[in-house]
């Protein structure tokens, strides 16, 4: 682990962060603010007016009647995949795979590190902008709920809930840093990076679009993801998580023993 | 010490670098010497520990170029042979970082070096010249004061005032018995700082030897402009190889024959006389058709 790298990497990619992070509260912000405890029956009959598949491919299932279910489907069924994910292929491009194809990872190399420490370190890097981001929005998520609807909000389950989306996100993320890891331009780490996990996305929403396709469900990694399994306590999360687990270790672990063997375009 | 033996590195296009063995020894000036896409870079990669090589292997002080190459690092400097840096740093944020990176103590050689390369180090990456970028990748290669140096293509984008300081810099490494492995298309650069050269040409080694064997070996040529056909006469009668380019132009070539030279124009009325600025393609050509001869 190389300290001074990884402060380079937070002064890199601060910029992108905030804003990913600033938008993020801003829809929790907006979303605890919409709950009104006497009126989630209207809500659903609002939902009721639009086509059903429409509302199931966006992740809008129900919105339930407890501050947590409400913030549940409305935050973790579509908006879950947008900017932790945009952030999550962002960094992981630029702490590898950007600096082999610019050259910069030349400089990297020559100094006294080997490439097993360089990659780790930047795997650290890539999961810790992840972890923050859930950190924060999280608290972020349980203060303003406390100031409007004190003692509403779930909280340890509200906290199982991201620590769920925080592992899928260590999957995606593996994703993201393996490609980064294994190529020699952008174009590849780019097209996979960002390829997979929207081709996920889009099974997903097949999937929950109608019965026809509801098996395309079945190839996507997102499926593994059921908020309304966790609150309901099954063991199905709990076995996801896990499964989230293993594909991570097994991706970045994979991503940085390839990046020590292979040739270098540098 | 740095050597190479038996080096290939085949790319899927079968281009690479094939069975490549030369050695520098301790406190030797070494220039790599070839045209673009001859190889020089992929042999250096290999120097580096960027790649693996197809066969053949490469040791600095020992130490295997691949397998140990960060302990390799401690004691090399090293340019790229492309600068791409860390863009929105600042040039002695840069520099900083890099030694923050080696977990040495550089800052009284760093100054030194950016006093002597006249950067103005505060100048975003990103806004820098390509003569700049060079200054600062020089300066991280030689702030540390490493033991053993390889230079890729140092003097690119630097003007001619730079290049003369970095020829300066070269000399007081030697000096202090530093190795140095320079690649180079610029024959004349390497002349002026190389003890001795090897030639790549086509991923092969055509050569190694004497900077002075190879200056030798290669003919100087002179442009000379002469006011009249007489004179043209008297250069044809002096027994001096030469082509004729216009109407009183002519292109003579020696070896070290300047006696003959001398006394031929002392009897011509020259209006002018001019070197050529040999293109390493050219000094290949003489070098090969001496060979073949």
């Amino acid at each position: 682990m190389s300290w001074s790298l990884f402060k380079v990497n937070i002064k890199t990619n601060k910029f992108i962060w905030i804003i990913l992070t600033c938008v993020y509260c801003f829809y929790f912000a907006s979303i605890i603010l919409m709950f009104d405890p006497e009126k989630t029956e209207a809500l659903n009959e609002v939902l009721d007016m639009f086509p059903e598949s429409m509302i199931k491919a966006m992740g809008f299932d129900e919105f339930g009647t407890t501050l947590l279910t409400f913030i549940s489907s409305y935050m973790y069924g579509f908006l879950i995949f947008l900017f932790p994910m945009v952030l999550s292929i962002v960094i992981n491009h630029r702490i590898i795979a950007s600096h082999v194809d610019k050259g910069s990872m030349a400089y990297l190399l020559s100094t006294p590190n080997s490439r097993v420490k360089i990659a780790f370190t930047q795997a650290v890097s890539g999961l810790a902008s992840i972890t923050l981001f859930f950190i924060v929005t999280t608290s972020f998520a349980i203060v303003v709920s406390e100031v409007m609807f004190p003692g509403l909000l779930e909280t340890g389950k509200f906290i199982m809930l991201n620590i769920y989306a925080l592992l899928m996100y260590y999957a995606i993320g593996g994703i993201g840093f393996f490609a980064s890891c294994i190529a020699n331009e952008s174009k590849l780490s780019l097209s996979i990076g960002v390829g997979v996990p929207v081709t996920f996305l889009v099974l997903q929403m097949l999937g929950n679009a109608g019965e026809k396709f509801s098996w395309l469900k079945n190839l996507s990694l997102y499926t593994l993801f059921n908020p309304n399994k966790l609150i309901e306590g099954s063991s199905f999360s709990y076995i996801a998580m896990f499964i989230f687990t293993v594909i991570a270790v097994i991706l970045y672990t994979g991503g940085i023993l390839t990046f020590n063997k292979r040739d270098l375009p540098i | 010490m740095i050597e190479v033996k038996d080096l290939s590195k085949i790319y899927s296009n079968g281009k690479g670098v094939f069975d490549i063995n030369f050695k520098v020894e301790k406190g030797e000036v070494f220039g790599f010497l070839g045209p673009n896409g001859a190889g020089k870079t992929t042999t250096i990669r290999n120097l580096l520990g960027f790649t693996n090589p197809t066969k053949g292997s490469c040791s600095i002080n020992g130490m295997d170029c691949r397998k140990e190459a960060s302990r390799i690092q401690k004691i090399l400097g090293y340019i790229p042979g492309e600068t791409a840096f860390f863009d929105n740093m600042t040039g002695i944020q840069f520099i900083n970082f890099i030694s923050d990176m080696r977990g040495m103590d550089c800052s009284k050689r760093r100054d030194y070096l950016i006093g002597f390369f006249e950067l103005e180090a505060n100048r975003k990456i990103r806004k820098m010249s390509k003569g700049m970028k060079q200054k600062v990748a020089l300066i991280t290669a030689f702030m540390h004061d490493p033991e053993v140096i390889i230079l890729d293509e140092p003097t690119s984008g630097l003007d001619p005032l730079m290049q003369r300081r970095f020829v300066e810099l070269i000399k007081e490494e030697k000096k202090k018995g530093k190795t140095i492995l320079m690649s180079s298309h610029i024959f004349d650069e390497v002349e002026r700082t190389c003890d001795r050269a090897a030639i790549i040409r086509e991923g092969r080694i055509v050569a190694v030897e004497n900077i002075s064997t190879l200056k030798s070996s290669i003919k100087k040529s002179y442009f000379v402009t002469v006011s009249s056909d007489e004179d043209i006469e008297k250069i044809k009668s002096g027994g001096l190889e030469f082509k004729t380019i216009d109407e009183n132009r002519l292109e003579i070539f020696i070896s070290d024959e300047f006696k003959k030279l001398f006394e031929t124009l002392s009897k011509c009325n020259v209006k002018d006389l001019e070197t050529s600025s040999k293109t390493l393609e050219e000094i290949f050509i003489r070098y090969y058709n001496k060979e073949e001869n």
